[in-house]
């Protein structure tokens, strides 16, 4: 290949011509000293030195035929090549380290260009916006008045100055079961405006999309499915075009699928089928109404349910958009309180006057909930992998310095025959860029592979699936980029020291570099920047320990959460009360099964809702009086593990008159009665006609939302299955809880054919499932400060090592003047203690630095805790002391006469 | 002594490599001759006043023959060796008469200001 570009761009056979050429001028000249006197071998001499330097006047001569700079790349590259294949440890420890480096930061750049900087695949996505609505402060629940309901869509979608169009989604909470052929699956969904597509200017890949009279009242239902799920689920068949799906027990013709570069509106959301929004009261219920049943979304203006987004006309702004738009919701929060009396109105602050419109622009997805989570995790792990990278890079150069120490001959040599000093730079820039291309192209390989596992772990599939971390080309360009600014560090290194290199000096191999002081510096960089990773690493470590050691307030070891699907929400009543009563009955007559109860919520994953109260005697802000509500089963306190701090647990007979009694936490007593002596006090929910409810026991604050959130206050009442469907089994076992999943989920499904399992899980796993983020930095700083301190002792070892064969003869005539063994040892060691001591000092400040930089991610440790940069200190003191244990020893060992024999 | 284009690695200004290029398209006019014999040439005429240096010789001859002035051959010399021989072509004798003619101009004209300016 190499040759085959030399051949083209060169003559061939030019260098022997130019050779022959110029021996035949040296031997005419030689003719004519000898004709003048001289002896032959003096004739020869002379004319030689008369032409000069032969070599010089080849490059010139081919200077001349070819075209240089590509002819002296193309000599370069072959040259490095044959170097590299010389020395293939160094060769393949270079490329491996660059690699790494490399491969993390393509891999972690490719996901934060798809979550925080790729557009929607849509047409022009900078015209999309967001369209949000506030009511101002001093309103509860924070929206108060302006509810985005399906009755302010109709206004917006009649009048919506300043954009060409608007279009409403909201997602069905809980998921559709969908059954197709008799296979029964849990998937998402998404109701949406039929003109979404229009306005996001996106077509079908197969039948047609939304049209506007799918949304009317009473129409057909209809769906269109998501390119995944169409390939998931029917094998990407056009067929199913046309048939119909079973959806939450209802007929829907399959209308059309998506293409598959539209991954929805909000970036990490995907949804299996789109539905229109007209259909909403079908598939998404709404609150519980007095008489009975459910309120109709669609007819309700004070259910603000949906999210706005909308196309803008060319040439506004987002604040012209929104002044334009806010007459609009004036309107609609009007009509919204016109039926309420006016002092009651004044008395719970309900006005439109403060609302004031949000537009802001929609093209990133903003509102991604994906995008919210991960970006403080992101900035932290863009901190790691560069300082992975500068490790990596320092780590090199000193590579390439010792490589270049060992060439100092050759170099010597080359300048001596008179090659220019720039061609030897060349030569060795070429030789960093080779080994930063191999490894960048590695590194590409390598980062195919972390990409998705690095972020499956940050995530979970759903965000894999919403993401694309397939490379193109501005992926290869950073890669790229990546790799020439690698090589320009490391290159630019080796070529300082190279530069100064004295031919003559070089040739008589003396004196070569004593002190290789930049050798010594990058090994400071490297302690530096290891040192920083390390303490981060560690901070990391105690913050994971942190979350674990929490105490959540109820047992999670051998429990597991059954939560079931909206199949339960579709029956009747009476059905839904007897599958509770049996699947509690079945459940807790497994062998192996110590307690069985059920609630609203999986325990640890949230507050399903929270509702004001009114506390006789609680001297708060009455604004302020909000407590979490769950609805629990008999026997929760003692099936959890809560513990009961006063009264009683929940029993069976409770639901004889439910709605009478409650359990409150620690929070809820306190704070309302300021005490925990609560048992028999009594409260109301806040609300004209409410019964007051008796506090029958008060439990320990638990981690109810989750490790990562703090405690509330929260009220535990007895679960009522003629109102509440959305039902969360928890099982305690005896032990190894996990053989108890296929018994339990036979038991489950077994009793009725319409209710399924939507997620069934253990409390532990769940647990580990909150903390995967603060796992996934743990491990990365783990692993990566670990490598970064194995490169760290091998590099302060072949250091040392080079020093103690240099100075062999010194430290054998120092032994032979009677100096003792430890102080050579002494002399050894000494070497290191200056480039450690810089590069701990340094590492620390870098620590700090860090730490600040990372401190959205840590938990229960002060970013400053000094804990953490002493840890890191003294690994990497350990680590030298291991790497200088050997040279030192070596050095000892020296027998004073091979050592002076040496010269 | 005047010496041409010196050492190796200091650029040649364009005056001394046009004049070294005058000088062999000359010395190659009468008859063919090889890099060495056209080098004495230079300093027999000059009667040794001017010293062409290898380092320039031979990138200039081979320039030349690259833009088609000279042309190279491989023929025995009168020594028995094998020698490269340049013999100029047409476009090389078109070339060798613009520049005498310009390098004459030339001539007049500095020696006009140096006599001028005594």
């Amino acid at each position: 290949m190499v040759r085959l570009f030399s051949r083209i761009f060169r003559p061939r056979g030019l260098d022997p011509q130019i050779e022959k050429e110029l021996q035949f001028h040296v031997d005419e000249q030689a003719d004519r000293y000898v004709e003048a006197g001289l002896p032959r071998d003096e004739a020869v001499r002379r004319a030689r030195a008369d032409v000069g330097s032969i070599q010089h006047i080849k490059e010139e001569v081919r200077d001349v035929w070819t075209w240089r700079w590509f002819a002296d790349a193309v000599q370069d590259l072959r040259f490095a090549l044959r170097t590299y294949f010389r020395m293939p440890v160094f060769a393949v420890t270079a490329v491996l380290t660059l690699a790494l480096g490399i491969g993390v930061n393509t891999a972690l750049f490719t996901i934060v260009r798809q979550v925080l900087f790729k557009s929607l695949p849509v047409s022009n996505p900078e015209e999309l916006v967001e369209i949000d609505c506030n009511a101002g402060p001093g309103v509860t629940g924070g929206r108060g008045t302006c509810m985005h309901s399906y009755p302010a869509f109709r206004l917006l979608s009649e009048r919506h100055d300043g954009l060409s169009g608007v279009f409403a989604f909201a997602p069905v909470p809980n998921g559709l079961i969908a059954s197709f052929h008799g296979r029964r699956e849990l998937i998402t969904g998404q109701l949406a405006s039929a003109n979404i597509f229009d306005v996001l200017g996106v077509g079908p890949a197969a039948g047609r999309l939304l049209l506007g009279p799918d949304d009317r009242a009473g129409a057909e239902p209809v769906a269109v499915l998501s390119y995944g799920y169409w390939r998931r689920a029917f094998a990407g068949d056009r067929a199913v075009v046309g048939q119909s799906l079973i959806l939450d027990n209802r007929d829907v013709a399959i209308v059309g699928v998506l293409p598959r570069t539209f991954r929805g509106v909000t970036l990490g959301e995907v949804y299996d089928v789109i539905l229109p929004l007209g259909t909403a009261d079908l598939f998404r219920a709404g609150p519980p109404s007095r008489s009975g049943g459910t309120a109709s979304l669609l007819g309700s203006a004070n259910m603000g349910w949906l999210a706005f987004m909308g196309r803008r006309q060319r040439g506004l702004s987002d604040e012209q958009i929104a002044t334009r738009l806010e007459p609009v919701f004036k309107q609609s929060a009007e009509a919204m309180i016109a039926p309420v009396p006016l002092d009651v109105r004044k008395h719970l602050n309900l006005t439109a006057e403060n609302i004031r419109v949000d537009v802001r622009r929609a093209a990133f997805g903003g509102a991604s909930n994906l995008r919210r989570t991960l970006q403080p995790t992101l900035r932290v792990l863009m901190v790691i992998v560069v300082l992975v990278l500068l490790i990596a890079c320092a780590n090199l150069a000193g590579l390439f310095l010792a490589q270049a120490l060992n060439r100092h001959r050759e170099f010597g040599l080359r300048l001596a025959l008179g090659a220019g000093r720039s061609r030897l730079m060349r030569q060795l820039f070429t030789e960093s860029l080779l080994l930063a291309f191999i490894g960048g192209g590695l590194g590409l390989v390598f980062a195919q592979w972390i990409g998705p596992a690095g972020f499956t772990l940050a995530t979970d599939d759903t965000g894999l699936r919403a993401v694309n971390l397939e490379p193109d080309r501005w992926i290869l360009a950073f890669t790229a980029a990546l790799s020439v600014v690698a090589a320009l560090v490391v290159g630019t290194v080796v070529v300082l020291r190279v530069s100064s290199a004295n031919p003559q000096d070089a040739l008589r191999n003396v004196g070569v570099a004593a002190s290789p002081r930049l050798t010594k510096a990058m090994l400071v960089a490297q302690i530096a920047f290891t040192i920083t990773l390390v303490g981060s690493a560690a901070l990391f470590l105690e913050t994971l320990t942190n979350f674990r050691r929490i105490d959540v307030g109820f047992q999670p070891k051998e429990l597991m959460t059954i939560t079931m699907d909206a199949g339960l929400r579709s029956v009747e009543a009476s059905r839904a009360i007897e599958y509770i009563r049996h699947a509690t009955e079945r459940l807790a007559a497994l062998p192996g099964v110590r307690a069985v109860t059920y609630s609203n919520a999986a325990m640890g994953t949230g507050v399903p809702m929270n509702l004001m109260v009114d506390v006789p005697g609680f001297a708060g802000a009455r604004d302020s009086a909000s407590s979490g509500e769950i609805f629990a089963g008999p026997g929760f306190v003692r099936t959890l593990g809560l513990t009961l701090l006063a009264g009683n647990d929940f029993e069976a007979t409770d639901r004889a008159n439910p709605g009478s009694v409650a359990i409150v936490n620690e929070s809820f007593a306190s704070f309302f009665f300021g005490t925990i002596d609560v048992v028999g006090r009594t409260f109301a929910l806040r609300g004209p006609g409410n019964q007051p409810i008796r506090i029958d026991g008060v439990v320990k604050d638990a981690r109810d939302r989750g490790v990562k959130r703090p405690t509330q206050p929260v009220m535990y009442l007895p679960f009522d299955a003629s109102k509440v469907r959305t039902v969360t089994f928890a099982v305690r076992g005896e032990n190894a809880i996990s053989s108890l999943r296929e018994p339990i989920r036979r038991t489950l499904e077994r009793l009725d054919p319409a209710v399924g399992i939507a997620r069934m899980t253990t409390v532990d796993a769940q647990f580990d499932d909150v903390l995967r983020r603060e796992r996934l930095l743990a491990a990365l700083g783990v692993v990566f400060g670990g490598l970064a301190l194995v490169l760290v002792a091998i590099g302060l070892y072949g250091m040392l090592n080079t020093m103690v064969v240099k100075r062999t003869t010194e430290i054998g005539v120092r032994m032979a003047l009677g100096a003792a063994r430890t102080q050579i040892a002494w002399m050894i060691a000494r070497e290191i203690f200056v480039v450690v001591f810089l590069g701990v000092s340094l590492g620390v400040t870098g620590h700090m630095v860090a730490a600040r930089l990372v401190q959205s991610q840590l938990f229960g440790i002060e970013p400053s805790d000094p804990t953490a940069a002493a840890g890191a200190v003294f690994g990497l003191i350990a680590v030298a002391a291991v790497a200088v244990w050997a040279p030192a020893r070596r050095a000892t060992l020296l027998d004073p006469m091979t050592a002076l024999r040496n010269e | 002594m005047t010496r041409y284009a010196t050492t190796s690695s200091s650029p040649k200004s364009d005056l001394l490599q046009g004049t070294l290029d005058l000088l062999i398209l000359h010395v190659v006019a009468l008859v063919p001759l090889h890099g060495y014999a056209i080098g004495q040439r230079i300093q027999q005429i000059s009667k040794r006043t001017l010293q062409v240096q290898q380092g320039s010789l031979y990138p200039a001859l081979h320039r030349l023959e690259k833009r088609g002035l000279l042309r190279a051959e491989w023929q025995t010399s009168e020594t028995g060796r094998e020698a490269k021989f340049y013999t100029l072509t047409k476009a090389g004798r078109k070339q060798l008469e613009l520049e005498r003619t310009n390098w004459e101009r030339l001539a007049a004209g500095i020696s006009l200001i140096l006599q001028s300016a005594e």
